[in-house]
């Protein structure tokens, strides 16, 4: 038996992610290090060996995960999901300004958050920080979700705003 | 947000109306509709331009969210600001830009803006990748742990708080306290005015205030208060 295939049985049997610790945890004397090489290793084979799935790494864990040129297929078995575009622009202001209060975000996006703040609680992309006032912050799920290893492998929000001081606009905004 | 059908074909923005999403929305189209970059931005048309809109959408009798009501008003002070002198004097020397203020503003929320399309290109569980037994149920779970408490109990706190007001509201009775406060001064020359009520809650404080008033107006009692903030004393007459 080999470590690495040790190591995608362990991932495949979570039914999401599977934490890094856990993984260490059942193979002792391994290092995080050598279990990343280990996941490179078989997302190399799956590739080469045209699988439709790969390991992905999102916050501190591993899960598999399926290709996207397969996603229209499994579309039309499950509904996919969606966010709202107030509730995108919500996720974002708490992705790179939280933990933050209701107050700040409704301030940065001129509008009322409720009912975004709402949606995202149900959909546990954000929690809630207890106290006065109520902070929200984005959850491990939310790093699964947009495939993020942790908050630091956003794009720097300074850089959308340097775009917008500088650029002159050749064509108008569409937002349907 | 509402729809705005319309006949009128020149009225481009009308049209337009259900994708602004808040009035900083409404402010960025205008200004890329008017080919401004922030550096170059002249704010004066900006505002011209928003506030038609706004009158525009109210003579179709569209209901505008509140927001874009108060943002109406913070420009027409805005430009009231730009058309006067500069008020430098009157500030005692540190200068407040305001346009300054809106600019800012809108660079902070254009550049969310960007994030959040930045967000969504990103390839997202559920909709590009799946992990393995995704299902809709899970998907579908409700809000669970912490934050679903935390919206509960302050669901119930808003809804309680409104409780008390009213029933506070109803079951007060400014007579009844004035009738206490002369029962009061029949025994002692004079009491604090917060002796006379039963509990802190500020409506039966308010209430006792009111009562104390009532009766010196009628010359039964006359308040007395030492300075500012001390106690307030209610002494017979």
């Amino acid at each position: 038996m080999h470590k690495r295939e040790i190591v995608e049985a362990l991932i495949f049997s979570g039914s999401g992610s599977v934490s890094e610790k856990d993984i260490l945890k059942a193979l002792p004397e391994t290092s995080p290090e050598e279990l990343r090489e280990h996941v490179d290793d078989l997302n190399r084979h799956y590739e080469e060996t045209g699988r439709s799935f790969r390991i992905e790494r999102a916050s501190a864990g591993y899960l598999f995960v399926t290709r996207e040129e397969y996603a229209p297929y499994i579309k039309a078995l499950h509904t996919p999901a969606r966010l709202s575009l107030p509730s995108l622009e919500t996720l974002a202001v708490i992705a790179y300004k939280g933990p933050c209060s209701k107050q700040a975000i409704d301030s940065i996006r001129g509008v009322d958050s409720s009912s975004s703040l709402k949606s995202l609680l149900k959909h546990q992309l954000i929690d809630i920080k207890n106290g006065k006032p109520m902070l929200y912050y984005t959850t491990p799920r939310f790093l699964e979700v947009f495939g993020l290893d942790s908050l630091s492998d956003l794009p720097d929000l300074k850089q959308f705003e340097e775009v917008f001081r500088e650029e002159v606009r050749e064509d108008m905004p569409d937002e349907g | 947000m509402q729809q705005a059908y319309t006949e009128a074909s020149e009225r481009e923005f009308v049209l337009r109306l259900p994708t602004f999403e808040g009035p900083l929305d409404l402010l960025l189209y205008l200004i890329e509709k008017n080919r401004f970059t922030l550096e170059n931005l002249e704010v004066y048309p900006i505002i011209e331009q928003y506030l038609h809109y706004v009158e525009q959408a109210k003579s179709l009798d569209v209901t505008l969210a509140g927001e874009f009501l108060e943002m109406a008003s913070y420009l027409i002070w805005l430009k009231s600001c730009l058309l006067l002198p500069s008020s430098k004097d009157e500030t005692g020397g540190e200068e407040v830009n305001p346009a300054q203020e809106l600019k800012e503003m809108l660079i902070a929320y254009r550049a969310i803006r960007q994030a959040s399309q930045d967000l969504s290109m990103r390839p997202m569980l559920f909709r590009d990748r799946f992990p393995r037994g995704a299902s809709q149920e899970e998907r579908d779970i409700s809000i669970t742990g912490i934050g679903a408490l935390l919206q509960a109990i302050s669901a119930i706190k808003s809804r309680t708080r409104k409780y008390i007001m009213n029933v506070t509201a109803n079951r007060f009775n400014i007579q009844g306290m004035i009738e206490r406060i002369e029962g009061v001064l029949k025994r002692k020359q004079r009491v604090a005015l917060h002796e006379v009520v039963d509990t802190k809650e500020k409506m039966e404080l308010i209430g006792a205030f009111v009562a104390a008033l009532e009766l010196s107006k009628r010359s039964v009692a006359r308040l007395i208060q030492s300075r500012l903030f001390a106690v307030i004393y209610i002494a017979r007459r």
